[in-house]
């Protein structure tokens, strides 16, 4: 019968689009699926470095000659484009942190508030879970002995490609042993390059820089520079 | 139309009729699924809840559409085609632009696309009046000249995925109510120098082939969509992330929720989650086709399997967009894809060949 025929072949044209399309979910899933893994993971993975903690610089009664600090600063890498996502964060903000005003800064991240305090980050932490643009920045300051007389002898520091290197006094001398070893992650972004929550992945630990302690104390330091 | 019944009997097949039930049903619940899988950074729970309201409204539809006789929707045919073309062109006119497309109405806080609702009073026509005409160049003329009566304000919205899903419509109820296939091919081939025109006039048509044809050449601009289907296909694997962990396409693939919810879906479920839906809407023409054996009325039984394929093709021509075979074009996937538009006006589909498989009912003259 010439229906019956017809809807056969219609029958038979909607399988063969099936296994045509099963075919290449196959292919996809399974036969070529490592090679499209490893393509997107060059548009998805970013590796970045995780400076160490630079050591200290004692004298040999263990007064500090330069240490480290660290500072958390809250920044808001792109402010909300709608206005009840944005007036939503700023008042929930203003109940944890009180009054704030953004300062704007290079790479059109704007900064909320500076040194932090440990606790506060604490309280912080879920705001920062619901609000992806919103983040808690590490940052470390080298300090030094607060004394214009030892400031040529300690030497000063600036900001290399794993964390921060000496560049002349002892700062520069014991460099390998204060710097440590900058630990490595990696983490996967998405398409607006923000981090993904839980996409995170430690590649390798980060050593802290040691302690030098220095067999002579100020008095002789300030005696032997001259 | 020559072909005489198939069969005489008029008892429904009931394993037929609860097989289209259970797929329906199933295919909807994937696509409560799907929703929340496709939505894991942008309130997922509110977007299930919505979907899963419209398939409690959508299995109500499918009910309240079979129970009403087929002789009335014969009988009102021509203010059922009228009610539903009419706003395919007002949509034109007081539409909401999305993606740069004028294809929905806002109704409050919901969107409403005529288009999907059309479909159904679209076939129950092309099948009727294929059905009772004479079959020569007449019979083609008339039904094109329909067809492109309904392609038109598709045309002008510009919602070409949907035009397709139209066209196959066409082809599907011409075919099967006995008409002429070379005439057929060499419309088609008439038809080839326009799709090239509209491939060259639109810059945004001309990109979106050239990053079908070569992705890789431009990943990152006009091959990106085509890319983000691959990546997120392959990211499934054969066993699938898992429901609520599809982060690659929650992260990268636009529009996860509706043109691109297969690719989505199988990042979730993988192979072997995503053959049961590939097999589902095949299964459904399977269904129709078995239904409609079982149909004395011509008019019907090109109606079942018509209406049958028009849903199947729409879900297949998603399908191989998402696998890139076919050029990136925006189309849902039917039961699936979000959008209450397209969940109730499916099963209001069904509903209606549920009905026209009930050969109980006199035929009504138009």
């Amino acid at each position: 019968m010439d229906y019956q025929n017809r809807a056969k072949k219609l029958l038979f044209f909607f399988g063969l689009w099936g296994a045509v399309l099963a075919s290449s979910l196959f292919y996809y899933t399974v036969y070529a699926r490592d090679k499209y893994m490893r393509k997107g993971d060059e548009i998805s993975l970013r590796r970045g470095i995780i400076p160490a903690l630079r050591g200290q610089i004692l004298d040999k009664n263990g007064v500090k000659l330069a240490w480290s600090e660290i500072h958390y600063d809250l920044i808001l890498t792109k402010v909300p484009k709608f206005y009840l996502q944005k007036s939503s964060l700023f008042s929930k903000l203003k109940t944890l942190i009180g009054g704030f005003k953004l300062k704007e800064q290079p790479g059109g991240e704007s900064l909320i508030m500076r040194d932090i305090q440990p606790e506060l980050v604490k309280e912080l932490e879920p705001l920062v879970k619901q609000y992806r643009d919103l983040t808690i920045r590490l940052r470390t300051e080298r300090r030094h002995l607060d004394d214009p007389a030892y400031t040529k002898i300690i030497g000063d520091v600036k900001m290399g490609d794993s964390g921060l290197d000496g560049i002349s006094g002892l700062e520069y001398k014991y460099n390998d042993e204060l710097k440590g070893k900058a630990g490595s992650y990696v983490v996967m972004v998405d398409s607006q390059q923000k981090w993904i929550p839980g996409k995170w992945t430690l590649e390798r630990k980060v050593q802290p820089g040691t302690d030098i302690i220095l067999d002579k104390d100020l008095s002789q330091l300030l005696e032997s520079s001259k | 139309m020559e072909a005489e019944p198939v069969s005489g009997n008029s008892v429904l097949s009931f394993t037929n009729i609860i097989g289209v039930y259970v797929i329906l049903f199933f295919l909807g619940l994937w696509g409560c699924m799907a929703i929340y899988n496709a939505t894991l950074y942008n309130m997922p729970f509110h977007y299930l809840a919505l979907q899963a309201t419209w398939l409690v409204i959508g299995m109500f539809a499918l009910y309240i559409f079979s129970r009403i006789k087929f002789s009335m929707y014969q009988k009102y045919l021509i203010p059922l085609a009228i009610v539903s073309y009419i706003p395919m062109f007002l949509v034109l006119i007081w539409g909401e632009k999305i993606h740069g497309m004028s294809g929905w109405f806002k109704i409050g806080n919901k969107m409403m696309q005529p288009s999907e609702f059309a479909k159904t009073p679209y076939i129950l026509l092309l099948s009727i009046v294929s059905v009772r005409i004479v079959h020569d160049k007449k019979h083609f003329m008339i039904l094109s000249l329909l067809a492109m009566l309904w392609v038109v304000p598709l045309m002008l919205q510009p919602d070409f995925g949907t035009m397709l899903v139209y066209l196959s419509g066409f082809v599907v109820v011409y075919y099967i109510s006995g008409g002429n296939m070379k005439m057929l091919s060499v419309s088609a081939l008439a038809g080839v120098p326009i799709i090239i025109y509209i491939i060259l006039k639109k810059q945004y048509v001309l990109d979106r082939f050239k990053g079908f044809l070569n992705p890789m050449a431009d990943q990152y601009g006009m091959g990106w969509h085509v890319m983000q289907f691959r990546y997120s296909i392959a990211n499934g694997g054969f066993w699938g992330k898992g429901l609520g962990k599809s982060v690659w396409s929650n992260s990268y693939l636009p529009l996860a929720h509706s043109d691109s919810a297969f690719a989505s879906f199988c990042e979730a479920v993988g192979f072997v989650g995503a053959i049961p839906v590939l097999l589902g809407f095949v299964l459904l023409v399977y269904f129709a086709y078995r239904i409609s054996l079982n149909i004395d009325c011509p008019e019907r039984r090109v109606f079942v399997i018509s209406i049958a394929s028009l849903i199947a093709a729409q879900a297949l021509i998603h399908m191989s967009v998402n696998l890139t075979i076919l050029p990136t074009t925006g189309i849902t996937l039917p039961l699936l894809s979000y959008g209450g538009s397209s969940l109730v006006s499916t099963f209001i589909s069904f509903g209606v060949l549920l009905s026209a498989a009930n050969n109980e009912q006199p035929n009504t003259p138009i």
